[in-house]
């Protein structure tokens, strides 16, 4: 028997596909099968987020409730919930002495560990995958724009022209990726600037203003743009700024280009194939800046890690 | 029934037991598969950094017959599968149940291209999440970690009538689970 066998075509082939879900999807399996690094949807702001407290506190009590009664522990449930509403009112009510402040519930700890709330939630199915009935969670409301105020300066709740900038930007995307209208998204993205001059959202709209002038071909403007975006601070996007360099070179700016390269070389969320541009666009505008050794640097280097990138023929000529 | 006794690209691996080798020759494929278990939820970094914590701690109890990637596989599977349900439950508890929801939101100035990749993972990882894991991992080394059926019997231990069995039926509820949130989502 041989030990291969074909296997079925791989849905991320379906070029060919008439259903448009199946174009989508096949569009995004290829788009991460080509990526090596995941985007994180987990930013650190929104770790910080306060959480509605009540409603962390009764599906805090009602897990727990689950997982002690069906572990015999009915009698530390109760135990358990009068603590925790205990505690609940006691952090809710203004206190006269906050240096007395109530102790820790001390059998949580010890039921936690003997019940085994981490292991028990390792090892049972994830609650939004499996949700057994009694912790069915609620439809969620959508917390995105929220999010998008603590990653930038306000941390109050959302305003809700947020949620307007963010469709807005999306139906940019779609104009761009889905109808194929560059010019229609620059339409909407001045559509977005004459509506939201001092929006929160407005250097997520100039990259994405950017972007769409480069698929115009329309360099000096997307360059323009660049110029006058704040890429390489901290959170910029190291694509965009290899994407700068790259055009900083194109005009001639080498020194410029060179310190965008460097920068997103640097940065630890460059992905793979960015990092080969990073390279062999660095390479170039040392070799013609007359930095012959910088330039053999780079190029040894991108040869080491690519030697079968899309510039190896060109930096392996003589 | 066909079942592979090795990973193909690795015989000469297999040999390597010392912590720091495994990392120089097996850190890259630990990344992504870290990567693409755990989905956008999980910081692929985290579970690297655990992967060879327990790597540094239970290698000498590895007996020199077993295949390494495979064990090495299991590790950052079960690492990668805990965070992610960790993670899921922590948003949960504090209401923040949308997994998936809002993508588009990023914390820095975002490239059409991020915005799009960011997309591409939510959706499609939306719809993987629902699966039974054994046909979520499947789909997820064969569709986009782009691994054969052969390789990922190996990998995973698995007789390969069952990967084609987990594969079939894991992309039908996927395909299912993916239409739902694209309609759900209001996208095209």
């Amino acid at each position: 028997m041989t030990s291969r066998q074909a296997g079925p075509p791989r849905l991320r082939d379906a070029a060919n596909a008439e259903d448009a879900t199946d174009l989508r999807l096949a569009r995004q399996l290829a788009l991460l099968a080509g990526d090596d690094r995941m985007p994180v949807l987990a930013p650190a702001a929104e770790r910080a987020r306060p959480t509605p407290r009540m409603l962390m506190s009764v599906r805090l009590v009602a897990l727990l409730s689950v997982l002690l009664t069906v572990g015999g522990g009915a009698s530390a449930t109760v135990v358990l919930l009068v603590r925790h509403w205990q505690q609940s009112a006691a952090a809710t009510t203004p206190d006269p002495q906050p240096a007395e402040a109530p102790p820790p519930p001390p059998h949580a700890h010890r039921v936690l560990r003997r019940g085994g709330l981490a292991t028990k939630a390792a090892e049972a199915p994830a609650p939004a995958a499996d949700p057994a009935p009694a912790v069915e969670p609620p439809p969620a409301p959508r917390h995105a724009p929220a999010r998008r105020v603590a990653v930038t300066t306000d941390p109050r709740p959302a305003p809700p022209e947020i949620a307007q900038e963010a469709e807005l930007l999306r139906d940019v995307l779609l104009a761009v990726r889905d109808g194929h209208d560059p010019h229609q998204a620059l339409a909407l993205l001045d559509a977005h600037a004459a509506r939201f001059p001092l929006g929160a959202l407005t250097a997520e709209a100039a990259a994405l203003r950017a972007q769409v002038l480069l698929r115009l071909g329309n360099r000096e403007a997307a360059l323009a743009v660049l110029d006058g975006l704040p890429l390489t601070n901290a959170g910029g996007s190291p694509q965009l700024v290899v994407t700068r360099g790259e055009l900083r070179s194109l005009a001639g700016r080498c020194a410029e280009a060179v310190s965008d390269f460097g920068w997103a070389l640097d940065a630890s969320r460059l992905a793979q194939t960015d990092r080969a541009r990073a390279l062999y666009g660095r390479a170039s505008c040392r070799a013609r800046a007359g930095d012959v050794a910088g330039a053999q640097q780079d190029r040894e280097l991108y040869l080491r890690e690519f030697p079968d990138g899309p510039a190896a023929a060109r930096l392996t000529r003589p | 029934m066909v079942r592979p006794s090795t990973v193909s690209v690795e015989a000469a691996e297999v040999e390597a037991r010392d912590a720091g080798q495994i990392f120089r020759q097996h850190g890259a494929r630990i990344r992504r598969w870290a990567s693409r278990l755990g989905g956008p939820l999980v910081d692929c970094d985290d579970v690297v950094q655990e992967v060879f914590a327990v790597v540094h701690r239970r290698i000498a109890e590895l007996p020199p017959t077993a295949a390494l990637p495979s064990w090495l596989y299991k590790v950052t599977q079960n690492i990668a599968t805990s965070r992610r349900r960790r993670e899921r439950l922590r948003r949960w508890l504090g209401g923040l149940s949308g997994d998936y929801t809002d993508a588009i939101a990023a914390t820095g100035p975002s490239a059409l291209d991020n915005i799009e990749r960011r997309e591409a993972a939510v959706e499609v990882y939306a719809a993987l999440d629902r699966l039974d894991d054994k046909y979520r991992s499947t789909i997820i080394l064969f569709e986009i970690e782009g691994m054969s059926g052969e390789e990922i019997a190996a990998l995973t231990d698995t007789p390969l009538a069952t990967v084609w069995i987990r594969l079939h039926r894991g992309r039908e509820q996927f395909r299912r689970s993916y239409r739902r949130s694209v309609q759900k989502r209001g996208a095209p």
